[in-house]
């Protein structure tokens, strides 16, 4: 009993240095250290200790490593004060470059931009038509192409294609004109 | 005007609320640093980076802890990156802070004796418990100030306090509260 009631004295003593016992617990505290020699010499060496230890706080370097510590730390303020200034200037020129950029991007897209790809793919387009036809002989859009496209008989049924576009299969419109042959 | 309000008027555009803040803080918090590195000018060096860091990051600060938290938080972590950095050498100065007027030569050697001893066993501490020490007995903040600045509890901050000095004392054994000398009672170690 005796054994645990130090224990906790023990605890009490260290907390009692920052005045952290409620005087149930220093009462109980001061109950145990009159009878308790040890614990008695516990709290005058936990108080040396710590009297120890304040004296053994870093001392005060002097005036004038506060005044160098001053300016310098004036001067990397206003250093730091200045050098966002040019970072906010860096980033409005690059922010201004971007949206030239962007607006010059959106201006072609808008206005026929020249499309290297879209100019030269018909002609490699044709230039490979004509490869396959030298070899292969007529395809079979030359046929639909050489038609008589007035004939019904070329197209049987009750459809008539009328190929438009100067004759070239860029699209074609059907008609259906069953209803007028019923007629 | 309480430091939140400075930090306010400083997000506003008032610069003389940071310079008031820097009066402040400048020196406590330099004396912390001082208190972990032991040398003057890192000292020095450290706590302005602290606060050109402060004065960076200001804008960004969310109030989550008070201004001085953050602040020491800052200055504990630089000053721990400093110690890493360094490897510092343990050897002791001991001519930095004379020894208290009055005693005669061979206490104030034996009180000498004893700092070196005292600070060799703070540095063998845990650095959470040799830093929680540090902010208790030269800062004199309270836990809930400490569990802010190194994390934790309050409770985990007095438990760490109160196994720091249950550790010292078993390494040095007792001291003399009025001489500071090591009592021969008692000593352990020597």
């Amino acid at each position: 009993m005796k054994k645990l009631m130090c224990a906790r004295a023990e605890e009490l003593l260290v907390r009692d240095l920052d005045a952290g016992l409620t005087d149930t617990e220093r009462a109980l505290l001061e109950t145990h250290l009159t009878g308790c020699a040890a614990c008695a010499e516990l709290r005058q060496e936990i108080s040396g200790l710590i009297a120890a230890l304040k004296t053994d706080s870093p001392a005060d370097p002097g005036e004038e490593y506060w005044h160098r510590y001053d300016l310098s730390l004036e001067a990397g303020l206003r250093e730091k004060e200045i050098n966002p200034g040019v970072w906010v200037l860096r980033w409005k020129l690059a922010a201004a470059a971007l949206c030239v950029v962007l607006v010059v991007l959106a201006a072609r897209e808008f206005t026929g931009r020249p499309d290297r790809d879209a100019q030269t793919l018909p002609a490699r387009a044709l230039a490979l038509v004509e490869d396959l036809r030298e070899i292969y002989g007529p395809v079979e859009e030359d046929r639909y192409l050489s038609m008589d496209i007035g004939n019904d008989a070329a197209f049987p049924g009750d459809f008539r294609i009328a190929f438009l576009n100067d004759g070239f299969t860029n699209w074609f419109e059907v008609e259906d004109e069953s209803d007028n042959l019923l007629l | 005007m309480n430091d939140a309000d400075l930090v306010r008027d400083f997000r506003n555009g008032n610069r003389e609320a940071f310079a008031e803040l820097v009066r402040r803080y400048s020196r406590p918090v330099t004396m912390t640093i001082l208190g972990i590195v032991r040398d003057n000018e890192a000292a020095k060096d450290i706590s302005q980076h602290v606060f050109l860091k402060a004065f960076e990051k200001l804008s960004g600060f969310m109030f989550a802890s008070s201004f001085k938290t953050w602040l020491y938080r800052i200055a504990i972590n630089s000053a721990r990156d400093h110690l890493r950095r360094r490897k510092r050498d343990f050897t002791v100065e001991l001519n930095e802070h004379e020894p208290e007027p009055g005693p005669s030569a061979s206490e104030r050697l034996e009180q000498l004796r004893m700092r070196s001893l005292l600070r060799a066993a703070m540095e063998e501490l845990p650095e959470k418990q040799r830093l929680t020490l540090q902010l208790r007995i030269y800062d004199e903040m309270d836990y809930k100030e400490i569990a802010g600045v190194l994390g934790g509890t309050e409770g985990s901050a007095r438990v760490n306090f109160f196994q720091a000095v249950k550790t010292l004392r078993k390494k040095i054994g007792g001291i003399d509260e009025k001489t500071y000398v090591r009592k021969s009672r008692g000593a352990a170690g020597s």
